[in-house]
């Protein structure tokens, strides 16, 4: 069956894509080192901040392992909350706000130049690093919101009662009420849709480092649906690229990990997966929903109502990666690989991930293709014939 | 190892589509790595304009850009009457040592193209419509051998053959006299012609060319300087089969 021998093959070329696109471990810890200096900045003596006890923790891709290498010349962004312990009744948004920019800003603070812009932005603080790190970090300053009421929609307990709230510049002169998220819950929720894999994952690499599974760090190794997210964040990177109506991470990845069925394999859980997410958007009398899994009154596609074409751009894309991937499990497609891979995912990681596919294809041992794959796909099929000098001297034909 | 190879080639076909984007980069399901497509030129000559497309397949053996690729035309739009092909079918675009050294210079894919693939094909075009090769052809096997080393030495066809012993026997000490008789040392002489093209073959393989080429004169009758003109092995065989010839009388 030449598809099941194509999925062979698109397995290996995902997985090692997959890798090149990721974000290296390095660069987890390089993060986790920077918020973590950030929160001793905060809380150390001489901090305002220290009497409400500053908690700094990753949230967003990176939390999740779902992080992508920006493509071209753009930045990491990393995403902190910056927690601290104060009850929601003894300070407003904008004092929030200020305590936590004060500090950064303070003038022994090594942050304060590198704050961008020293305004603030709308909810968080932004750090940029200095350029050969391309850092930027988010910090967004939060207090702990009461969980009774989530509790009471059905969230488990465990999730609801790290829900925050957070503060708005937008809306804080005209609405009383905080917005609320709850990175650390959707963090949880997400981790258990892939617990199966990702136990089996850390056992893996504990065996392979002869270490204990529990010395195993999350972002060590990643699963099928980490790996089936970062390549539909980048499949969409590439193809709507400058789009503000551009699928978002957040319902990419909540539609995705809600579909996901523990596959072990790469192209089985994508093929599963993109249907799936179709299916999993839901319509609430003429609606698009997709609900916050850790806040059911939470909707990440609430601007589609405002902005129908987010949702056309969606499910065309849904399509799109859909009728690309059955394509390639056709001989004839997956001839093509080359070209597809480069357009679709970037030259140069499609590059790596085809140079590795292709030396694992060396007649003997790998599996072996029915034609020749292309690598690195021609320009134009338009006829050239570029004006060409004759070499000084040229070699004579010849014959044995 | 395999990996870094296939890298290497992907950058180059790089440079190959600032020139020519019609071709692409396959791997075959050998996994023998395939340059292949439309090769277009438009060439002054003599002051005519020839211009012309090939359907091209080069080969990037493993040791790449060790040895250069081997060149395949794979819509047989080339005659086999043209004659200039190896046993396997690919194109003879040369002495197969000039091959190399032209492709050490650069070692790229469009190096290669532009310096001996594409010659080759404007050469059959060109006689195609006018008759004649522009740049001429090389006599077949060991004398179109001869005629090149002669030509690239600048010597007679005995001195090159002298010349290749040095190659041959791996000695060609820079003090000694320059085995073409003009009576400078080697290093005034042709040394650095020879260390020009020591890196391209091993020394058994330019024994191989010489004994191959002293073999054709011989036959041919022509008489030759035992002793200065063949491979090191080879005087010594023949010497020891003497010794045993004389033992039995």
């Amino acid at each position: 069956m030449p598809e099941d021998r194509n999925r062979q093959h698109l397995n290996q070329i995902y997985r090692d894509l997959a890798g090149e696109i990721d974000v290296p471990p390095s660069k987890y810890e390089d993060a986790k080192a920077h918020y973590d200096a950030v929160g001793n900045w905060l809380c150390e003596d001489g901090s305002a901040l220290a009497i409400y006890d500053p908690v700094i923790y990753s949230q967003g891709s990176f939390a999740l392992g779902t992080a992508v290498r920006p493509l071209g010349d753009d930045d990491y962004d990393v995403d902190a909350v910056c927690l601290l312990q104060i009850d929601a009744d003894d300070v407003t948004q904008q004092e929030l706000k200020q305590m936590v920019g004060d500090r950064l800003l303070h003038p022994s603070s090594r942050y304060k130049d590198m704050v961008d812009p020293q305004e603030g932005g709308r909810r968080c603080w932004t750090i940029k690093y200095a350029d050969a790190s391309k850092f930027r970090l988010d910090v967004l300053p939060a207090i702990l919101d009461d969980c009774g009421w989530l509790i009471e929609l059905g969230v488990p307990k465990a999730w609801a009662e790290n829900a925050i709230r957070i503060t708005d510049r937008d809306t804080w002169d005209t609405d009383v009420d905080w917005p609320r998220s709850n990175p650390k819950g959707y963090a949880a929720w997400f981790k258990d849709r892939m617990r199966v894999r990702l136990e089996e994952a850390k056992g893996a690499l504990a065996m392979e480092k002869r270490a204990e599974v529990q010395e195993i760090e999350d972002f060590e190794v990643r699963t099928p649906l980490q790996r089936v997210i970062q390549i539909l964040k980048r499949h969409r990177d590439g193809r709507y690229n400058g789009d503000d109506d551009k699928p978002i991470s957040i319902i990419i990845t909540t539609l995705a990990a809600k579909a996901y069925e523990n596959e072990a394999d790469f192209t089985d859980a994508l093929l599963n997966i993109v249907p799936g997410m179709r299916r999993t958007i839901e319509n609430r009398e003429g609606v698009w929903w997709v609900p916050n899994p850790v806040n059911p009154l939470e909707n990440f596609a609430d601007k589609w109502a405002e902005h129908p074409r987010k949702a056309e751009l969606f499910f065309e894309w849904l399509d799109a990666i859909e009728r690309e991937h059955q394509e390639l499990l056709t001989d004839r497609g997956f001839e093509k690989i080359g070209q597809y891979l480069s357009e679709t995912y970037g030259e140069r990681d499609a590059r790596v991930a085809l140079a590795k596919y292709a030396g694992r294809r060396t007649g003997r041992g790998g599996v072996a293709a029915a034609a020749p794959t292309v690598l690195v796909p021609q320009k134009t099929s338009e006829p050239t014939t570029p004006r060409v000098e004759l070499p000084s001297r040229p070699s004579k034909p010849w014959r044995p | 190892m395999r990996e870094e190879l296939i890298q290497f080639v992907m950058g180059q076909m790089d440079g190959v589509h600032a020139e020519y984007p019609c071709l692409e980069l396959a791997i075959a399901p050998s996994g023998e790595l395939l340059v292949r497509g439309e090769l277009g030129f438009s060439i002054d000559h003599d002051g005519r304009t020839i211009a012309d497309t090939y359907q091209i397949e080069l080969h990037i053996p493993d040791d790449y850009p060790g040895s250069p690729p081997i060149v395949y035309e794979t819509e047989e739009k080339i005659s086999d009457e043209f004659e200039h092909f190896m046993e396997g079918g690919n194109l003879c675009l040369g002495a197969p040592i000039e091959i190399r050294q032209k492709f050490a210079r650069h070692k790229t894919l469009i190096g290669f193209i532009k310096g001996q693939v594409i010659p080759y094909l404007f050469s059959y075009t060109y006689k195609q419509e006018h008759g004649d090769l522009p740049y001429g052809e090389r006599d077949h096997g060991d004398l179109g051998l001869i005629e090149y080393y002669a030509e690239y030495f600048g010597t007679s066809a005995m001195n090159a053959l002298k010349l290749l012993k040095c190659l041959a026997d791996d000695f060609a000490p820079p003090l000694a006299p320059c085995p073409c008789g003009n009576g400078l040392t080697l290093k005034d002489c042709h040394g650095p012609k020879l260390e020009e093209l020591r890196p391209h073959y091993h020394p058994r393989l330019f024994e191989h060319e010489l004994r191959s080429m002293i073999d054709m004169a011989q036959r041919a009758g022509v008489q030759i300087p035992e002793d200065e003109v063949m491979p090191r092995r080879m005087l010594k065989n023949r010497q020891q089969r003497q010794r045993k010839k004389s033992r039995k009388w």
